[in-house]
């Protein structure tokens, strides 16, 4: 805006400057394009919701009055609603002088709009003449004529219903009235509409957790509930998995309410209920599968991004996978939680915390496709897989924990990483040194710690070579900082180096 | 019998005595009389084709156009009241120029009326006698009760409270004249329209008058109805039970034009009183229609037909009950619920061994308010047989808000849309019904539904049902405020056109440029994605065809500024009457909506909350109307009682009301950018007589930010520096106290706890609704964040230091803060700390200006 405006003042000074008697016709129809330009510049300022704020900031130092408004409306060749815009805007300026100009102002223009009608397009123009006229003392009779004037013109159909407080009983009922055929039919369809889109936004889920454990007492009370929300796709199936496993503990509280909501449901085969503590996963789960008997499990694990996923603790998460386990014989898709960063990273998160550490009877890492190989690892270190679930040869893994560390989730990520950078940093280097990312946070981090660790080992030269090939870069700001932490590791680095040279051109 | 027909026509009236009538006449009236037997078996085609020979024998009797009128209106299932409203008031114009120009006759008449009235032993049985010894009786003839009470029925069923009342009020103040049965329909849908605009002292003052006028003088008149029940069964069925007796005496022993006159108009307006219980709010959704439960469709069914002479036999105790649930209501409404709880126990008494159904539905409501929300449902449940149509959408709209109030607001939805298209069914239904608009709770139960959805975080939805609500309740401020809420939550969630994703908005996205040591890092400016004044929405947000609406911040002004509107209008009117016509919907529901403010570059987070529930003083109420109460008094000064208490909470409420939605307004006004409306719309929230604390603080913060575009930073540190206190020590700008209050009416009072303790935590309301007020340890923590801001801006850098540093010990995680404190270490040339900072932060992300994402390997 600063741009254009010194712009035009310039193209309007040249102009002048360069008036001569020839171009004379040629600079006037100039100005008239400037002056064109202007006027359009306003209709579009006059548009925007904050023009009150723009207007009487930009009049700020200059002397005000009805005339100079008029001189501007006429200039600009503003409409009649224009002009009662202006006055009306300058009513919210702090400055006295420019509220009782603009209130005369304002005033005279309605007044002529009362007397010659032309429809107003803006609700919100209405509305704020309605307001305005409303508050201020002894302007009644013009409000009424305001209001008059409003029935003589057409209004579109949306302004009867933010304008339907404003207007007087008899403009409002003739509205409606008015709208009453089209109304009667219309809405019938349009309760429908709504309808639809309330079935559309229910959860099974969120009911289930609302309702309590009870729903899983027996395979007939859970199918019932169940049966309400057919056909139980994947995503729902997925929903109800999360949030069954996010209150696998806790929900004591709801039984006492739940068999009133589930006879007010139309069950009635509850009289009493044995006071449950926690979800009875197979009964679920063979409920749902049988009212879906086609369903894709590993579909439904793909699912698990979706908002409200979370998984809070330990117990929730080997809950989770026992209903895996109870619901599909197939190895857990690993792709679905560590195939890229999902939209819920927080639940993400969640369940890659408790994934990393679970004991492999729980969860594994071993079937996953992208593996850092097994010989990577066996250079000069003796690597006790037996009792992980190989998470950190997981390249997967690693690579969108890389992800998620540079999408603001650092200390999270870093968290997860504590227990094998503390045990076996030189496989979690090794791994991490086969991911690039933008910015290489984690690599880098992970890097730092790392890398003297290797550096100090005299067995870890093997292992060095073996990030050189992978990712020559790491290794030499390993070396940097190995420098920089002790400038006497140089002869140590350098032998490094010999080593790695030999190797290479033994290669 | 003959010769009372004259009575009937306009052109006998006029005629006389002439001989030729009396053969035309009788002609007449068995016609009239067949009229009303078809009207009455609902056969309306059949109906018309018999009054349409009448009116060729009476052409232009207005009893007859009436009557077709009606006919007509009932035949095609009651879909134009607009044509119905028009012949009403056409009738009733005609009716008024025969009165006048038959001045002279109808001196006469009145004459002969009252010697023959003379002779009856009560004013009740006056007309009864005048009837029957064939007199012309002045009022009956040139009536217009019976049309202006029908008027005002259809703007009942149209929901035009203010046009109903005004019709009924004037009936109201010349009631004496008018016959028994008409004048009560005419009282009873006086308290009804009174209810449902929440008009306290007016029932009170109705119900105090029926108490007199009827249940007193009923003993007088019971032998007349006795004496002609075997005349009446052989007569038309005029009416059926619950509408107390002696009115029928008249109309059963007209057996003529009359009769089918008033026959025809009673189904319409009995169902009026019946069905007509206060749909308005949720709460009162609980007793809407518990009698239409009983009685749906309220016309003279066969079964109604076979049970009428036994319900009349004991009329009174139908109207003492009706009576005694309408104070039930009014109490609930007025929310005194101790002496609520004593008179439905007195209804629960005199509906022994009677339709208890009523009473039961409004035991529930009880309940409810009290909090013992299972005892609620347990009532709801034994209160009717919900396989009915009409009463299960009411059934499941009560259980939805026990639901909603038990913090179960999923399982509230699947309630909400049981009853909503229990309703839609019933609207689709093709036969005649009484009118397809009053038996319409769809519009209260989707206000409902709106409210839940609102809850739920679901604004587009909310929106959605709001709008649709509005036909209705377009005058509570309420409403405007939900709707505005409901932009206000879109715009947080990101699901407003002109914003982006939600991440987009709480991220800090920053730019990896370069590589190895040329690496840099770029931060994207903040502002140029904020704001929404360059969404220009003009007012019609009913997209064309889809009829969606269409969210927006301008939409939310809007919505705001007519809140304030009918705020200020009504506090007009407490001023003038002392009482409040008002309609406030007392939902009980407390979404709250906080929307943080992120425009990065001033850093001034807030949050904005709505008023909800507004059950504050409940404990009070309780103390009070207690106290003002006298044990066995008179039920008019229990009322009184309750009415000057509820007068108070009414006010209290429109000053919450007011409270949140100028905060809201000022937040609104801010994100279009419209900082000088922003700052005024906070000075007046700052200036509101006990203006809570934590609007105060939002009015401070809102104001400050306003000031900072307006480019006036000293005027803003004012605003923040009125929490400072000794040096840069930030107070605590509100108390949880504070805060919890606003959100106390979510457990509503509940003093005795025989009902189990269901009032205890929802686990699961916090995470639905996921956003309520700042705490107050945030809301420091933001008055910190934003006097850093402040001062980085002013170039003292060591106090913005100070500030920082507090800010992010508090709000670790507000990218505002990590902002503002890398900007100072920045300005300090501690570029290793920025970066650390940023790294910590867990909304930065990391983009690469090249393409290489992909890992490679």
């Amino acid at each position: 805006m600063t741009h254009s405006s010194a712009a035009f003042a310039n193209q309007i000074r040249f102009l002048l400057q360069s008036l001569n008697e020839e171009n004379a016709d040629h600079v006037f129809e100039e100005l008239r394009e400037v002056e064109a330009i202007f006027a359009s510049l306003f209709k579009y300022i006059f548009d925007r919701p904050n023009f009150c704020t723009i207007f009487c900031q930009s009049l700020r130092s200059t002397a005000i009055s009805e005339r100079f408004l008029e001189n501007l409306s006429n200039t600009l060749h503003f409409s009649a609603c224009e002009k009662i815009g202006i006055g009306l805007a300058l009513l919210d300026s702090e400055h006295l002088e420019f509220r009782t100009c603009g209130k005369n102002f304002c005033m005279a223009q309605i007044e002529e709009l009362c007397a010659n009608p032309v429809p107003m397009k803006s609700v919100e123009q209405i509305q704020n003449i309605i307001m305005y006229l409303h508050q201020a003392e002894g302007l009644y009779p013009l409000l009424d004529s305001f209001i008059q004037m409003l029935s003589l013109v057409h209004l579109e159909r949306g302004a009867s219903f933010v304008l339907a407080p404003l207007l007087s009983d008899e403009l409002r009922k003739a509205n409606l009235l008015g709208d009453l055929d089209l109304f009667c039919e219309s809405r019938e369809n349009d309760f429908d509409a709504i309808l639809a889109e309330m079935e559309k936004e229910r959860n099974v889920d969120n009911i289930m957790m609302e309702l309590g454990y009870g729903c899983t007492v027996n395979a007939l009370q859970c199918k019932e509930i169940l049966c309400l929300f057919l056909p139980l796709t994947e995503a729902t199936i997925s929903r109800l998995l999360g949030t069954v496993a996010r209150t696998q503990a806790g929900l004591g509280d709801n039984q006492n309410t739940f068999v009133e909501s589930l006879s007010a449901l139309g069950s009635n085969s509850l009289s009493e209920l044995p006071l449950l503590s926690s979800w009875n996963i197979e009964i679920l789960i063979d409920s749902v599968k049988q009212l879906a008997p086609g369903t894709n499990w590993i579909g439904v694990i793909e699912k698990l991004d979706h908002e409200g996923f979370y998984v809070p603790n330990y117990d929730a998460f080997s809950f989770l996978m026992a209903a895996y386990r109870h619901a599909c014989p197939d190895q857990f898709p690993l792709h679905a939680i560590c195939g890229s960063v999902w939209k819920n990273v927080q639940g993400q998160l969640s369940f890659l915390k408790y994934a990393v550490s679970a004991p492999p009877e729980i969860f594994t890492f071993a079937h996953s496709a992208r593996q850092l190989a097994y010989v990577d690892a066996v250079y000069g270190h003796k690597f006790q897989l037996g009792h992980a679930n190989h998470a950190w040869l997981c390249l997967d893994l690693l690579s969108v924990l890389c992800q998620l560390a540079e999408r603001g989730h650092g200390s999270s990520v870093q968290s997860m990483l504590e227990y094998p950078l503390k045990h076996y940093p030189e496989i979690l280097l090794l791994g991490l040194a086969h991911i690039n990312t933008a910015y290489n946070v984690l690599q880098y981090e992970v890097s730092s710690i790392a890398f003297p660790l290797i550096v100090g080992n005299s067995m870890g030269n093997g292992m060095i070579l073996h990030l050189w090939h992978v990712n020559p870069d790491l290794v030499l700001r390993g070396f940097v900082d190995v420098h920089i932490i002790d400038p006497n590791n140089m002869t140590r680095i350098l032998d490094i180096c010999k080593e790695l040279k030999m190797k290479n051109r033994g290669e | 019998m003959d010769s009372r027909d004259t009575s009937l026509s306009s052109a006998a009236t006029r005629d006389g005595a002439s001989p030729d009538d009396d053969a035309g006449l009788s002609v007449a009236a068995s016609l009239a009389k067949d009229a009303a037997l078809l009207f009455q078996s609902r056969k309306f085609s059949e109906c018309l084709d018999v009054l349409n020979q009448l009116l060729q024998k009476k052409e232009d009797d207005p009893k007859v156009l009436h009557n077709i009128a009606i006919a007509e209106y009932f035949r095609d299932g009651c879909s134009d009241p607009k044509k119905l409203l028009e012949v009403l008031n056409n009738v009733k114009k005609r009716s008024e120029e025969l009165a006048h120009a038959s001045g002279e006759n109808a001196e006469a008449a009145t004459n002969l009326g009252n010697k023959v009235g003379s002779k009856g032993t009560n004013t009740m049985a006056l007309q009864f006698s005048a009837a029957s010894s064939g007199s012309m009786v002045y009022t009956d003839e040139f009536d217009t009760s019976v049309a202006t009470l029908n008027l005002a029925i259809v703007w009942f069923h149209l929901h035009e409270y203010g046009k109903a009342l005004s019709v009924l009020e004037s009936l109201y103040q010349n009631i004496e004249p008018i016959d028994e049965t008409t004048a009560l329909h005419i009282c009873l849908l006086l308290l009804d329209v009174a209810l449902a605009s929440h008009d306290v002292s007016r029932c009170a003052e109705i119900i105090n008058y029926l108490e007199k006028a009827f249940c007193v003088g009923y003993t007088a008149s019971q032998g007349d109805n006795v004496s002609t029940a075997q005349q009446q069964s052989s007569n038309l069925v005029v009416k059926s039970s619950s509408i107390p007796s002696n009115s029928t005496v008249p109309d059963a022993s007209n057996s003529d034009s009359v009769a089918s006159l008033n026959s025809s108009e009673n189904p319409l307006s009995r169902t009026l009183s019946e069905e007509t219980l206060d749909y308005e709010t949720m709460f009162s959704a609980l007793d809407i229609g518990g009698q239409n439960l009983t009685r749906p469709a309220g016309l003279p069914s066969l079964n109604d037909l076979s049970r009428a002479p036994a319900d009349r036999s004991i009329p009174t105790v139908d109207l003492k009950l009706k009576l005694q649930l309408y104070k039930v209501r009014i109490l609930l409404l007025t929310r005194n619920l101790k002496a609520a709880k004593r008179e439905v126990k007195q209804a629960m008494n005199i509906a022994r061994g009677r339709d208890s159904s009523m009473a039961l539905l409004l035991k529930s409501e009880l309940e409810y308010a009290r909090g013992n929300h299972r005892k609620a449902i347990k009532l709801l449940m034994a209160s009717s047989n919900q396989s009915e149509m009409g009463i299960s959408s009411i059934f499941n709209n009560n259980l939805g808000c026990i639901h909603y109030q038990l913090g179960k607001h999923h399982t509230s939805t699947i309630f909400f849309s049981k009853a909503l298209s229990g309703s839609s069914s019933l609207k689709k239904e093709k036969t005649p019904k009484l009118s397809s608009f009053s038996q319409d709770k769809s519009l209260l139960i989707i206000y409902n539904c709106g409210v839940q959805y609102l809850a739920c975080g679901k604004p587009i939805l909310a929106a959605r049902c709001f709008q649709k609500a509005s036909l209705v309740f377009y005058n509570s401020p309420l409403l405007w405020l939900r709707i505005a809420e409901c932009c206000l939550m879109a715009l947080e969630k990101g699901v407003l056109e002109s914003s982006g994703s939600p991440s987009d908005r709480s991220e800090v996205r920053i730019h990896v440029i370069g590589k190895g040591k040329w690496r840099q890092l770029v931060l994207e400016n903040g502002i140029s994605r904020n704001g929404h004044a360059n969404s220009v929405e003009k007012g019609d947000w009913l997209l064309g065809d889809d009829r969606q609406p269409k969210l927006s911040m301008s939409l939310a002004r809007q919505c705001l500024l007519n809140a304030l509107h009918l705020l200020d209008c009504s506090a007009s009117k407490f001023a003038k009457f002392g009482l409040s016509s008002e309609s406030t919907l007392q939902e009980n529901e407390s979404s709250e909506v906080v929307s943080a403010k992120n425009s990065n570059h001033k850093n001034l987070a807030g949050s904005d909350s709505k008023a909800s529930n507004i059950t504050v003083g409940l404990g009070q109420v309780n103390a009070n109307g207690d106290a003002k109460e006298q044990k066995g008094g008179p039920s008019l000064t229990i009322l009184q009682s309750s009415i000057a208490v509820y007068e108070d909470i009414c006010r209290r409420e429109n000053q919450m009301i007011k409270q949140a939605t100028l905060a809201n307004l000022a937040y609104v006004e801010l994100e279009l950018q419209n900082p000088l409306k922003a700052l005024s719309t906070a000075w007046s929230l700052l200036k509101l007589p006990d203006c809570s604390r934590i609007f105060t603080f939002l009015g401070h913060v809102y104001a400050a930010e306003a000031l900072c575009l307006l480019n006036r930073p000293k005027e803003a540190s004012d605003h923040l520096s009125t929490y400072l206190s000794g040096g840069n020590n930030v107070e605590l700008p509100y108390s949880e106290e504070d805060r919890e209050q606003w959100r106390a009416e979510k457990t509503m009072d509940c003093e005795e706890v025989n009902g189990g303790s269901l009032t205890g935590k929802n686990p699961s309301l916090e995470d639905l609704q996921g956003i309520t007020f700042l705490k107050p340890e945030e809301a420091r923590g933001t008055l910190y964040a934003n006097l850093a801001t402040m001062s980085a801006m002013q170039g003292e850098l060591e106090q913005a230091r100070q500030f920082v540093k507090q800010a992010l010990s508090i709000i670790p995680n507000s990218s505002e803060v990590i902002l503002t404190a890398v900007y100072v270490d920045l300005v300090h040339g501690k570029t290793q700390e920025a970066l650390a900072k940023l790294k910590q932060c867990s909304h930065v992300r990391f983009l690469a200006s090249s393409s290489q994402l992909t890992c490679s390997s």
